[in-house]
């Protein structure tokens, strides 16, 4: 078994959400519903002192993140119909749409914000690797779409060679479900679990 | 919040019927043997018209579980609902839960043929009654999720158990009443206990999660925030639940007069129901999921 994973090159990504786009391009989705989201992290206050001079310590960077394809994953564990189950062959995880009831509790579990459930649909959804690509040879179709050449695909032992385990804010610590998703930290990147970084686009990635 | 009213009717109904029952059981339990030695416990006329109402607790607990099919996305898959028993919490739950319905409607059904009487009754009861105990308490664990920390504690449970006694002391009363039983001292010592524990219980679960709440962050939403937006419906729910405890003392010295049961069937609902929706409402991921 190959376990497959994803790499975020934080030193790459402009936040462009090319990714995000594509993939929602691909995959035929409807407002509201994305599989690859951009989270926009920030950092820091802007403050006006005594004197008026304003001053700032502001920083900002972007998260490219989808369904983490985690060792332990949540929502697998919790999954009542075993309809979120995770590939034998290639590690990813993924929604057996024949089984699935609606219940919400992958949703509730995860703690990437990955699985949804889509009630026109009657199932949840979310990412699952692109893998008929993957299995045909091929990159998923965010990786394929990144112009900046900041999302990698390929075997987790290879991509834990270019970062770290989800170690970045505003990502909890990687241990709850071993996320495969491996990440090259921008310069202003803070460290997983620091609750001062903030994300600022929340109606647009929840 | 009431997003999850669905669940919360199903939290709400199936913990407040078996609770009726874990009730139904104490005072069974509790009840001397007759003194005509040819007659076990809970013999006699008045018994039997009890255990006709008691179908009262069963209707309620079904009714919880009918309120839960509207909370899916898809009710056609719900038999595959027990496929990951022994790893999903939510499998285990509502495999606990249809065997102890079973059970007690198999213990109804045979109590009102008669088939079993006397201390072989007084075994079944205890049997029904662990069953229910250990439906109750798998409502809570069901929601024990190491990416919730707010409900991955031991208040869960005990919230479960508190607001079954506080609901099922209550609809075991219009069941007796229902069936003009005479309620002896020690049924009535059954009831204000229970109803006494099941507000301590349940008010002390909802206070350790809100102080839970109080001291955690994530990257989305402020611990304290959500414990100060939810705290007007925590103390009304508090506030309904010490209110039933006080009914049902009144109850007892009024000789159950009948508005004295309804009023604190009713506000013991309401109670619990509020209870239910405060646990939904303080669910804080670890991570960055918006559960509601």
């Amino acid at each position: 078994m190959v376990q497959y994973a994803f790499h975020f090159d934080g030193t790459r990504c402009t936040g462009c959400k090319t990714c995000e786009m594509a993939c929602k391009d691909y995959k035929d989705l409807r407002v509201g519903i994305a599989y690859r989201k951009v989270y926009e992290v920030t950092v820091g206050e802007t403050t006006k002192d005594a004197q008026g001079y304003i001053s700032t310590q502001c920083v900002s960077y972007p998260l490219s993140m989808s369904c983490n394809h985690c060792d332990e994953a949540a929502c697998v564990h919790v999954c009542p119909t075993s309809a979120m189950h995770k590939d034998k062959e290639t590690g990813l995880v993924s929604v057996d749409t024949s089984k699935c009831i609606g219940c919400g509790y992958c949703h509730m579990a995860c703690p990437y914000n990955a699985p949804k459930v889509d009630r026109e649909k009657g199932h949840s959804v979310k990412c699952d690797g692109c893998a008929e690509r993957v299995s045909a040879g091929e990159m998923p179709i965010c990786v394929r779409a990144c112009p900046a050449r900041a999302l990698s695909f390929g075997e987790a032992s290879k991509m834990s060679l270019q970062g770290e385990r989800g170690n970045i804010a505003p990502l909890c610590d990687p241990s709850y479900t071993n996320p495969n998703l491996y990440i090259t930290p921008s310069k202003d990147a803070l460290p997983a679990n620091d609750m001062s970084a903030k994300i600022v686009n929340p109606l647009e990635v929840l | 919040m009431f997003s999850e009213l669905p669940l919360a009717l199903f939290t709400t109904c199936a913990s407040i019927g078996a609770g009726a029952f874990i009730v139904h059981a104490c005072d069974m339990l509790t009840q001397k043997d007759s003194a005509d030695s040819s007659q076990g416990a809970c013999e006699g006329a008045e018994s039997q018209r009890l255990i006709s109402y008691m179908a009262l607790p069963l209707v309620v607990t079904v009714a919880g579980f009918i309120a839960a099919f509207f909370h899916l996305a898809q009710v056609s898959h719900a038999m595959y609902v027990f496929a990951n028993v022994g790893s999903s919490p939510l499998s285990n739950e509502i495999l606990v839960g249809c065997i102890a319905t079973l059970v007690a409607f198999i213990y109804w059904i045979l109590v009102i043929r008669r088939v079993i009487t006397g201390q072989t009754r007084k075994w079944c009861v205890a049997v029904v009654a662990v069953c229910e105990v250990l439906f109750v308490l798998f409502m809570g664990f069901a929601y024990m999720m190491p990416t919730i920390p707010t409900w991955n504690t031991i208040a869960s449970p005990l919230q479960m158990l508190g607001l079954s006694l506080v609901g099922g002391q209550a609809l075991y009363a219009v069941a007796l009443g229902i069936a003009r039983t005479s309620v002896t001292r020690v049924a009535g010592t059954v009831l204000l206990v229970s109803s006494l524990i099941g507000t301590l219980c349940a008010i002390g679960g909802l206070g350790i999660q809100m102080m839970i709440t109080n001291g955690l962050a994530n990257p989305l939403v402020d611990g304290s925030l959500l414990a100060s937006e939810t705290m007007p419906i925590c103390i009304g729910a508090s506030v309904l639940l010490v209110v039933a405890l006080g009914l049902g003392v009144a109850r007892s010295r009024s000789s159950y007069h009948t508005s004295i049961v309804a009023g604190q069937m009713c506000v013991s609902f309401a109670g619990v129901l509020c209870a239910r929706f405060v646990f939904y409402a303080l669910a804080l991921s670890a991570g960055i999921a918006l559960i509601y």
